[in-house]
Formats: structure tokens, sequence, C-alpha cells
């Protein structure tokens, strides 16, 4: 009698103890990030060692100054278009590789290269790509009426737009290669089922294979907009937010306001407002993605 | 439809299939041959117009990262022989690697326990550890940057395997748990009516099954953790500093050795690739199994 509830009491305590160290390792990240909510409330700097509570200034002022509107514009824009540019290139490729055919399969094992050079190491060389002085970018172009010394990362209205090619280029693959998985994870029986039934290639996509691949999109999408809202190495390797302030987005603006004017309680306060907008939207995406998951089981 | 028709809608369809392959390869893969043969061309190839296409390798680039050869800059200013490409190479397989090995060991009887129990408040779990990777690395550093400085903690591996637990842990156990998932509890109410431990089982029955999505995850967070920035740059200093932060030494105010850099690029992407060779089957399989899947 007593073995047995000692057996189950271990049960339920069993699946806990496993958890542990991995809650203990995230509990280590989550005190530092306990104090930076603590010096957004401050006007702690990495200058002196003077710190003063100030409660919401920080946040005020941030909103007051339209500094917020302007970093939200950028990391939004930004975003999207990653975003839009990723999934439909990341889209067409993982479906073109998936035919089978004997290109794909001598292009497939090149997929990930992009992906492997490093973000900041990659910014640096596609910067000297896009120089106005040697670029080699508007050497290819040229044939499409790009001019001999069209300014890429250097003009205020083509910045953006550069970043975003950039990460394009270097972030694909990732969308590519986990649909590929779920294309390659849709069981043949189905297909075929389809095509007996006389199905058209395009009802066939749209009621069946997009169903089953949403999944794996939305999971690709949670990475992908945690990574390009929190955008840092790309912009910050082009032009450290500039021209002017025009690719300043919250990462770019919390760190220069934090290391370049060393206002850290200040810089603190950016970060957790876009922490709390990322955390909104990952907490719905992620609550779709596990309704849609038990309604595939 | 006749048989000629579709035959000629065939070719159509392998053709066009061709063309967006070539297309969209050459988009992904023309950078990185160009970055290549910058690493090879001398610097005043390198900085022409119109670009050379065809030009005389040298391998200086190479040999002067790797510490072999001195060079002098372009204004005259020679540039010591200390190769930092290979500090950072070794400091960022040092970080790397413990990182990967404590997120496994900690992560995976997390997946496991995630993808099996019936604790209520799994998927809340679950979902507090992908939040992880929401939060703003600048979020996390700030405050450790002041709180290494004063513990002498600052500019130590310790530091930044601590920090890179942020990048790798959630990935991996979201991947492998996903995985694990579709590993038939059959096989476990077998192993258990033989009498063996839940242990035994997790070590002997569970990891072996579940090694493609393992070496998929493992994959993904060595590339995520391999090529990290932010955290090197802030929390270190040159001896620590993994490869990444090293190539910008070659970003002098006199002299911007593109050509240095370009092979750095390379020679850092190398291990990238070298592990890939080996994980990358296990990539599409592991992850179509894996956390995303129905």
């Amino acid at each position: 009698m007593n073995g047995v509830t000692l057996k189950s009491r271990l049960g339920e305590i069993g699946p806990i103890f496993a958890l542990l160290p991995a809650l203990l390792v995230l509990i280590l990240i989550l005190v530092p990030f306990g104090y930076s909510i603590y010096f957004s409330l401050t006007d702690a700097s990495l200058i002196s060692r003077d710190v003063n509570f100030i409660g919401f200034n920080n946040y005020l002022q941030y909103f007051g100054s339209g500094l917020f509107w302007h970093n939200a514009k950028v990391t939004f824009s930004y975003c999207f278009l990653v975003l839009f540019f990723e999934f439909s290139l990341g889209l067409i490729i993982a479906f073109t590789l998936n035919q089978d055919t004997w290109l794909g399969k001598v292009l497939k094992p090149f997929l990930l290269f992009p992906l492997m050079i490093s973000p900041i190491i990659g910014t640096i060389m596609w910067k000297l790509m896009m120089n106005p002085e040697y670029s080699v970018l508007n050497y290819i172009l040229s044939p499409f009426g790009i001019p001999r010394k069209f300014v890429w990362a250097g003009s205020s209205s083509y910045a953006l737009y550069s970043a975003v090619l950039i990460d394009v280029w270097m972030f694909t693959p990732f969308i590519a290669i986990i649909i590929l998985a779920g294309l390659k994870g849709i069981p043949p029986r189905i297909l075929e089922a389809a095509s007996v039934d006389g199905l058209s290639k395009w009802t066939t996509f749209r009621k069946i294979i997009f169903p089953l691949l949403m999944p794996y999109i939305i999971i690709c999408l949670v990475f992908r907009f945690i990574d390009s809202i929190a955008q840092f190495d790309i912009i910050f390797g082009l032009t450290r937010g500039g021209p002017g302030s025009t690719l300043m987005n919250f990462q770019v603006e919390a760190y220069t306001q934090a290391f370049t004017y060393y206002k850290t309680g200040y810089g603190a306060s950016i970060m957790l407002v876009m922490w709390l907008i990322v955390y909104i939207v990952c907490f719905w995406l992620i609550r779709y993605w596990t309704v849609l998951r038990e309604n595939l089981r | 439809m006749s048989e000629r028709k579709k035959l000629r809608k065939n070719i159509f369809v392998n053709l066009s299939t061709s063309v967006v392959l070539i297309l969209s390869f050459s988009f992904l893969l023309f950078p990185v041959y160009w970055i290549l043969t910058m690493a090879l061309k001398t610097n005043p190839d390198i900085l022409t117009y119109p670009p050379k296409f065809i030009f005389q390798p040298v391998i200086k680039g190479f040999q002067y990262i790797l510490g072999l050869a001195k060079i002098v800059g372009a204004t005259g200013v020679s540039a010591g022989v200390e190769s930092w490409f290979l500090v950072g190479i070794k400091n960022s397989i040092i970080v790397v690697v413990s990182t990967i090995l404590i997120s496994l060991a900690v992560g995976l009887p997390a997946a496991y326990v995630l993808a099996r129990t019936k604790l209520k408040s799994k998927e809340n779990i679950a979902f507090t550890i992908l939040t992880f990777r929401f939060a703003p690395p600048l979020l996390v550093i700030m405050p450790l940057y002041l709180l290494f400085s004063r513990i002498g903690l600052y500019n130590t591996y310790i530091s930044l395997i601590w920090v890179y637990q942020l990048i790798s842990l959630p990935m991996i156990v979201w991947i492998v748990r996903g995985y694990m998932e579709e590993i038939p509890m059959e096989i476990e109410q077998a192993g258990m009516v033989d009498g063996y431990s839940r242990i035994w089982i997790f070590f002997r029955l569970i990891l072996p099954l579940a090694k493609g999505g393992i070496a998929a995850a493992t994959l993904l967070a060595f590339i995520y953790c391999w090529n990290n920035f932010i955290f090197g740059m802030i929390l270190a200093a040159v001896y620590v500093q993994p490869v990444t932060v090293q190539a910008t030494r070659y970003l002098t105010p006199d002299a911007i050795m593109f050509r240095e850099i370009a092979a750095i690029c390379i020679g850092a992407a190398l291990p990238l690739l070298i592990l890939s060779i080996f994980l990358q089957r296990y990539l599409i399989s592991g992850m179509s199994m894996g956390a995303i899947k129905r």
C-alpha cells in the first residue's frame, strides 16, 4: 500500500527532477533579466556608479520623444519585408527541390552555405560588394538598369532594402530546409489518393499539402520573426543604424543608447518594450500552432 | 490528354523547375563564390572596377590570417603576426562545444519529459523555455556585463557559455521534443514490462531512436552559436572572443583588410561545413519528424 503511493508520488516528482537542470540553467538567465527590469526604472549609466530610481521616466521619455515610433517603424518594415521575401523564396526553393530532379539533387548540399557564413562577417563582405566604387552587384545588375555608381546602404532611401537583401540571402535557406522537411514528411499515399480521386494539382496543394505544411510554416515564422525583430548583426555591420537614424531598429537603438551614450537604464527600457511586443506576438503564434498540431494528430 | 501533350507538359515543368533552381541558387551561391575569390585576390584586384572575374590567385590572405606571413597594410602600417583568426577559432570551439554539450545534457531529459508526461502545465513549461529565445540578447547582456565585471567573470569562457545557453537550449528542447513525441509509446511500455527503469529506457531506447532529431537540433544550434557576434563582443576581450569578433580586428582605422576578412569568412565557415557534412543528412529527416510534425 505504502509502496504504491510512494511509487505514484515518484511518478509525479520524477519528471520534475528531469526538468530541473534545464529550468535551473534558464533561471541563471532570468536573474540578469530581472536585473534589467530594475535598470529600466533607474538612470543607471555605464560610466557612473550612482544609480537613482526614477520610476517610469525612461518609458515616458521613450514614448514621448517619438523615438519609439521611429524605431517601431524601422523594426516592423524590416521584419515584414524580410519575412515576405524569405517565405516566398523559401517556399519556391523547397517546392522545386522536392521535385527530385537531378539538378535539385546536385544543388541541395549547397543550400545551407549562406547560413554557415557568420552574419557579421558576411555583412562586411556584402558592404564591399555594395560599395559604389567597386560594386560587383552594380556590375551584375547593370543590364537591368542599375547605374554604375548606385548607392546601396549609404543612401537613406535604399539602406533598408540593402539590409533586407542581405538578410534574405542569409536566412532563406533556413526556411527552405524546414519547409522541405515538411514536404518530405507528407505520406506519399495521401498524394496518391488525391491523384486517384482526380483532384487537380492546385486543389491538392490548397486542400492537402498546404494544411499539412502549416505547422512547419508557423514554427519557421516564430523563429524568423524573433530573429528579424531583434536583428542586430546585419544592421550594425552595414551602417550602425545609419545613415542618420534610417536603420535604427529597437535593438540597435538600445545598443547605441547603452554603449555609445552610456544610458544603460534607458537602453534597458527600450529592450523591454521590444521584448513585450515579441512576447505577445509569439504567444498567439504558438497557441495557434498548438491548436493546429492537435487538429492534425 | 494525348501522350505527346503530356510529354510536352512534362518537359515544360522540368525546364521551369531547372530555371527556378538555377536562378535562386545563383542568388544564394554567387556571394559565397565572390567571397572566396576575394580571399584569393590581391588588394588592387579587389578594389577595382569593373570587377575582375579572371585573376592571378594568391594565398597571401590565408597565410596571413594563419600567422604564417607578415603583411603591410594599405597605408604602410605593418600589422602584427599574431593570428587573431586562430585565437578566435580556438575560443569559438571551446565555447560552442561546451555550450552544446551542456544544452544536450540538460535539454534532452527536459525534452523527453515534455514529450511524455501528463503534467498539466507542460505546454506552459515548453512555452516558457521557448520564451528565452524572445529575450533580446542585449537585455540579458547589459546587466551581465555590469555583474560579471564586479564578480570577476567578465572575459571568461564561463560567462560566454552561460549566455550562449540562451540560443542553444530552447532550440534543442523544442526540436528534440517534437521528435520524441513521434516515437511510439509501445516501445517504452515494452521496456517497462520487461522491468527496465525509466532512466534505462531513456538512455538505451529513446536516445538512440531520437538521434535524427538530436542531430538536426545540434547542427542548427551549433550554427547559431558559432555565428553569434554580440555576446562575445560585449562580454569578452581579445583572448576570449570568438572568431566572429576577431574578424572585426581586421577593420583597422587606417586599412580595411578585405582580403583577410574574406579569408576569415571562409575559414570560420569551414568547421560548420565539416560538421554539416556529417549531420546534414539528418537535417531534413530529423526536422520532418521533428518540432513541427503533425
